[in-house]
């Protein structure tokens, strides 16, 4: 129960941001693996699905801080209900909703889905599911390709989950640098995925080109 | 391939999870949405011939440029009585006075007592350049009885290709939807609202 303190419940409906807050700490990583359970039902297994994942993650999350933290939601919530399968039921039709407008389309059994997880009061854990096994490998190769400043920022940002500025704090260095690295890392990341990418079509290119030229 | 995008790339960093920087900015986009705002009085200062900027911390919203009605061949901003909502652009994780390549740009209507409509927005370089086209005739519910602010669903991203410098973002918030061509000559009766919006895309 978040709101175990009536004082809680009381700062969050008037909007204090501290309350607000705590509120998001407790409840964004079970908002995180709600939509990613609901997106992986929409897209499937296949390797296209993971990368629209992991396109709509960040952003399905968001609309659901959004909407619950809006004023009118804050007042309208009942707290005699618990405050995370709220939170799940907004979760799932906002990453329904993204997904038909992403893809004009949502599998025939998702309301079957659907039903299912509302019975699931807890969504499925984390696992080594997250992208198709190519592209994990690719992830790890690189990460241990870090040298020890960029792996204990890698670990500040992306493990434990700290904004720039807390890893700034934690790690002893200036925010500026901070970004800097976080820029990097992605960039690094990138590079990689592309080349991946480049490795497994210019091959087949050439043999197409081969065989229709 | 398209060029992945830093949400990807932090999906993948963090395995699967949010990375630090992306928990923060939901956080501040959440914050930003719970404050109630005083769009009454902006409503009413505009009605009156004002204009204003508005700044809400991790999430600016400009509001720029009231130009007089019919300086454009369109309607101009229109104002009917306070009934008209505003419209509104917030570059997410930055400003949009300092917006980079790669952000999402996200409209939303402030107030107004339409029964929905049809929003389009375009942003033409201040300098030279191309325009670019960030909405057309994206559809939007009726307003709210407690104002609350209408989020269009559909985000716009600042693509990698588009030059640095500074726009003039022209929304449109029409009746029905219409044409990008037939959007500056449209009635003013099919006119809900227009707004000229100011938006730097920093390196």
């Amino acid at each position: 129960m978040l709101f175990r303190e009536p004082q809680v419940l009381q700062r969050f409906r008037a909007g204090e941001e501290e309350a607000l807050e705590a509120v998001y700490r407790a409840s964004v990583d079970y908002v995180r693996r709600v939509a990613d359970a609901v997106l992986r039902a929409c897209a499937g297994r296949g390797a296209r699905g993971a990368g629209e994942i992991a396109a709509a993650l960040a952003d399905v999350v968001q609309e659901v801080f959004v909407k619950a933290f809006a004023p009118d939601a804050r007042v309208r919530f009942d707290a005699s209900r618990d405050y995370l399968p709220y939170l799940g039921q907004i979760t799932r039709n906002v990453a329904i909703d993204h997904w038909r407008q992403m893809r004009r389309y949502v599998p025939e059994d998702l309301d079957q889905v659907i039903e299912r997880m509302a019975l699931e009061l807890e969504p499925a854990r984390d696992d080594d599911t997250w992208a198709d096994a190519e592209t994990i490998s690719v992830v790890e190769r690189y990460l241990a390709s870090l040298d020890d400043e960029s792996r204990r920022i890698h670990d500040a940002l992306y493990v434990k989950g700290l904004s720039q500025r807390e890893a700034a704090t934690v790690l002893g260095l200036g925010r500026q640098v901070v970004r800097t690295k976080e820029a990097k890392l992605r960039r690094g990341l990138r590079r990689e995925i592309v080349r991946r990418t480049r490795a497994i079509t210019l091959p087949l290119r050439a043999m197409v080109s081969k065989e229709t030229g | 391939m398209s060029r992945p995008s830093d949400d990807e790339m932090d999906y993948l960093l963090s395995r699967g999870r949010l990375g630090g920087s992306q928990r923060r900015r939901i956080l501040d986009t959440a914050l930003a949405a719970s404050r109630p705002r005083p769009w009454a009085r902006w409503r009413a200062l505009l009605a009156w011939g004002g204009g204003g900027v508005a700044l809400a911390a991790g999430a600016a919203v400009l509001l720029l440029a009231l130009r007089p009605k019919g300086d454009d061949g369109g309607g101009g901003f229109q104002v009917k009585g306070g009934n008209a909502p505003l419209i509104t652009l917030t570059c997410l994780g930055a400003t949009v006075a300092a917006c980079p390549p790669g952000s999402k740009l996200a409209f939303s209507l402030e107030g107004g007592r339409d029964r929905g409509g049809f929003l389009s927005a375009y942003a033409d370089p201040v300098e030279s350049g191309q325009r670019v086209w960030y909405l057309h005739g994206e559809s939007v519910g009726a307003a709210n009885a407690d104002f609350a602010p209408r989020v269009v669903p559909r985000w716009a991203l600042v693509g990698p290709g588009q030059p640095v410098g500074r726009y003039r973002v022209h929304a449109v918030f029409s009746r029905r939807p219409v044409s990008r061509e037939a959007l500056g000559s449209l009635a003013p009766a099919d006119v809900l609202a227009r707004m000229d919006l100011d938006l730097v895309v920093s390196p």
